[in-house]
């Protein structure tokens, strides 16, 4: 998964007149879109592959597609992950059918609030990819049951799932955690652009 | 995996391990049993207090048990013997009644949003 484009950084907008004489405004992708782009396209294909396993309990699921949210953060700052994570919800949900449907918004909900966690932890000196990812993975299940209880099932028992949902949370988020951190020692040091920190 | 990335792992094991111990006390709602002779409250029992009580009533003695957290009428007069049919009861706004002994026993608490009454 070697990142190589060419460092042209052309203007951003130019305007162009087609016959009609109406004027487009042509958006030109500089690196950061393209990077954003096929990120996020990697972490919606993880996504949509992952819909296929067979979940032991609603809300509960691997979140594979995370290991690329936390890796676009060590590499490419906050802004870049950000714009993966809600790119995948919104086009996942888009390919499986499942948009704007409560299970969308529920994985938008996790997804927000994951992303949330990581601009904080993000600042926490000696964090590494496992301990991102873990909180990762503890807010976004906090987030989806907090919005599953408020708005689809607000029943008093309802809190008694919050413990086994969160174990798996941990579980998976220290999972991801690894597989992340050793993707990201795979990964060549030049992947990382220099003028990107995740303290950004 | 860093010092911080393992310290990180361990709170989150001791928080999840403290709401399984938070969220899952038994119970929750209707912890205790009011008991009525004729429509007055003689004695209100805990749940978690296992024994047995002997309630006077019209035309007898209504004999409850409570063990494991449910309460059962154990012998009542009366021809039907419906109260003692009724087996342990334990969710909260449940009751049985022991008609011609005028003896009600219902758990207290609020009732939760799944049934809102239970007939046999």
């Amino acid at each position: 998964m070697a990142w190589t484009e060419k460092r042209t950084d052309p203007p951003l907008a130019r305007e162009s007149t087609i016959d009609g004489g109406h004027v487009y405004r042509e958006i030109t992708p500089d690196r950061d879109d393209l990077r954003i782009a096929g990120l996020a396209a990697l972490a919606v294909a993880i996504h949509v592959a992952e819909t296929v396993v067979p979940s032991p309990m609603p809300g509960i699921r691997p979140g594979l597609a995370n290991i690329i949210v936390v890796t676009v953060l060590v590499l490419f700052g906050w802004r870049a992950a950000a714009w993966v994570a809600i790119l995948r919800v919104v086009a996942g949900g888009l390919l499986v059918g499942t948009f704007l449907s409560p299970t969308f918004m529920l994985s938008l909900a996790g997804a927000v609030s994951a992303v949330a966690a990581l601009g904080v932890a993000r600042w926490l000196p000696g964090i590494g990819p496992v301990g991102l990812s873990l909180l990762a993975s503890m807010a976004h299940m906090s987030g989806q049951f907090l919005l599953a209880w408020l708005w689809l099932v607000p029943h008093p028992a309802l809190p008694m799932l919050l413990p086994v949902l969160l174990t798996a949370a941990v579980a998976f988020g220290c999972l991801n955690g690894m597989i992340t951190a050793s993707l990201l020692r795979r990964l060549n040091q030049d992947t990382r652009d220099p003028r990107r920190s995740m303290h950004e | 995996m860093t010092r911080v990335d393992a310290g990180l792992l361990l709170g989150a094991i001791l928080l999840v391990a403290s709401l399984y111990s938070l969220l899952w006390q038994p119970g929750g709602a209707g912890r205790e049993a009011r008991v009525s002779v004729g429509g007055e409250v003689v004695t209100t029992l805990n749940l978690d207090r296992d024994g047995e009580h002997a309630i006077a009533g019209h035309l007898g003695t209504t004999r409850l048990q409570v063990a494991d957290g449910r309460i059962r009428v154990v012998e009542s007069p009366g021809a039907r013997q419906l109260c003692v049919r009724d087996g342990w009861i334990e969710g909260a706004g449940e009751s049985t009644v022991c008609l011609p002994n005028r003896v009600v026993v219902e758990i207290t608490g609020r009732p939760g949003h799944g049934l809102d009454g239970k007939t046999y």
